[in-house]
């Protein structure tokens, strides 16, 4: 590479760093309380980022990314809100912990990751992930374990998209009697305890706050489930 | 031995030649497990409060006082992610407001894997003279001499850190291959994540990268894939026909569990390790030893001759 092409992009790089510079939300109210939000939820040593990459440097699957993880956390402690939940990233974290392994400020990238998808429930923002992540949380809190044919089942019905895939998958696994179809089955395998599960999701998720309406699917999703819990006068989820 | 068993959801569903040997295994090294009673799920990666999730976990843990084993990394991973939490004074009394049975003082949380190599590594000591029932070569009645395996380790086994080994190059699973009387091979993508927690709605961000390790686990001259977690065994097994059909390229290579590759070390028959159970045939695996157990038969009868 000539010196010239290598001053160019050191250039370039510089611009870039500016640019994002430029423009923070950290003065606004409702930036300052996202910023304090995610803090409290992935811990106060976030403020202590030096930038330097790592995280995003580790990330395996950094390539699909449209903002990095390093520049999310930039974007926490900016306060820009809207840019850093309407980021895909946030949904293409697989939670391998690669860079809170590697932080060099002891800081957890992941947990901030997990602190926006939090936020982004809880401001009712909806997308296809987040959905398969409220369906596997309200099956743990209602029946205590998770149940591959209800998971599958009720994420196919509200993100029919998914229908080629989960039959594919079905088709490998069902000879192998490793998913049971069938009404005991659809029902699910519930725990005594489920009261106490309800319990830990009330007094710990979400300090409280109301949960975000729900979408049309939903209701079909209800539907399916009542119709394959037809005995059960407990009700499906909330 | 005894130890609490934590199952996890999926050793009920996906997962189930996994439980199947891990049973089989335990039995055969003379560990009892105590299957944790009423047992929830561990949350996975999917909860992310990690208020809850810790519960989650806290949940499990208070339920006996054993020591407890997990065979799935992740519901390992997110036991031990929550001990560390519950370190915290403020979170434990948040979590146990929660609780029916509170969270007081330490556990001890062990994945299958550790569990195997401190049961041979205890029989190693009789061999130096020290006290145990057996020595390795009572247990490990059928070595694996001439298969490869590759060392597939994915994420969570070893983090977050400070755990079992290094959670950048760790070497238990290769160490326990050798043990074993197999070869570990040089695979370069052993940590690679298998992209598994966001494989259902991000099914082409999983697929790139799962075709990538299966290559490479091909290239690096392995018999089989060894997996830790079922979630990287799904990605790896069930879903490899149809990678093979996304790509147009045949991979056909064998994915065990770690338990069957063990189980089948300590002389246990195919069946008894759900080994039909995998998706690719696990046959071309036993069928090589066979050959490779007929053949050295063979040399040491002429040699008696």
């Amino acid at each position: 590479m000539t010196q010239i092409a290598k001053m160019e992009i050191a250039k370039a790089q510089t611009m870039a760093m500016a640019a994002e510079e430029m423009v923070t939300n950290t003065g606004t109210a409702e930036g300052e309380k996202f910023r304090e939000k995610v803090l409290a939820l992935a811990g106060s040593e976030v403020i202590t980022c030096i930038q330097c990459g790592t995280c995003s440097a580790s990330c395996p699957t950094a390539h699909l990314m449209d903002t990095p993880i390093r520049r999310l956390v930039k974007l926490v402690l900016e306060g820009e809100k809207e840019e850093a939940l309407s980021s895909r990233s946030i949904w293409l974290c697989t939670s391998c912990l690669l860079c809170t392994v590697r932080c060099p400020r002891n800081i957890r990238p992941m947990a901030v990751v997990a602190a926006l998808k939090t936020v982004y429930e809880e401001v009712g923002m909806r997308c296809i992930d987040s959905v398969f992540e409220e369906i596997f949380a309200r099956q743990i809190r209602d029946y205590g374990r998770i149940s591959e044919l209800l998971l599958s089942a009720e994420y196919m019905i509200r993100s029919p998209g998914s229908a080629a895939q989960i039959m594919a998958f079905g088709a490998e696994l069902v000879p192998k009697g490793k998913i049971e179809i069938g009404f005991e089955a659809a029902r699910g395998e519930r725990i005594e305890g489920t009261e106490e599960m309800r319990r830990i999701f009330e007094v710990l998720g979400d300090e409280g706050e109301a949960e975000p309406a729900q979408a049309g699917g939903a209701e079909m999703a209800e539907a399916a489930k009542k119709a394959a819990e037809s005995e059960d006068e407990t009700g499906g989820p909330i | 031995m005894k130890l609490a068993y934590y199952p996890g959801c999926v050793a009920r569903s996906t997962g189930r030649e996994y439980e199947i040997s891990t049973r089989a295994v335990s039995r055969a090294l003379g560990i009892e497990l105590e299957e944790i009673d009423d047992w929830n799920c561990c949350g996975a990666t999917h909860v992310s409060n990690e208020l809850v999730s810790t519960a989650l976990a806290a949940r499990n843990l208070v339920r006996t006082e054993l020591p407890v084993m997990a065979s799935c990394s992740i519901c390992y991973s997110r036991l031990r992610a929550a001990m560390i939490h519950l370190k915290d004074r403020k979170v434990r009394e948040r979590v146990n407001e929660a609780l029916e049975v509170k969270y007081e003082g330490e556990k001890e949380v062990l994945h299958v894997i550790e569990t195997i190599t401190k049961a041979l590594r205890k029989a190693e000591e009789k061999d130096q003279g020290r006290e145990s029932e057996k020595s390795p070569k009572d247990l490990i009645v059928r070595p694996l001499a001439g298969l490869k395996a590759a060392p597939y380790y994915g994420c969570l086994l070893t983090r977050p850190g400070g755990g079992i080994d290094s959670p950048e190059n760790p070497k238990i699973l290769e160490d326990l291959i050798r043990t074993l009387g197999a070869e570990p091979t040089d695979f370069r993508l052993k940590m690679k994540c298998c992209c598994g927690p966001i494989f259902m709605p991000e099914e082409e961000a999983a697929a790139e990268t799962l075709i990538r390790i299966l290559r490479n686990a091909r290239a690096s001259g392995a018999d089989f894939v060894v997996a830790l977690c079922p979630l990287c065994h799904l990605m790896l097994d069930a879903n490899q026909p149809l990678l093979e059909k996304k790509f147009g390229e045949k991979i056909d290579l064998p994915i065990l569990y770690v338990t069957q590759m063990a189980g089948l070390a300590l002389g246990l028959a195919p069946e008894e390790l759900g080994m039909e159970m995998n998706s690719v045939s696990t046959r071309p695996v036993v069928e090589k030893l066979e050959k490779i157990e007929g053949k050295k038969a063979e040399e040491e009868g002429a040699k008696v001759c």
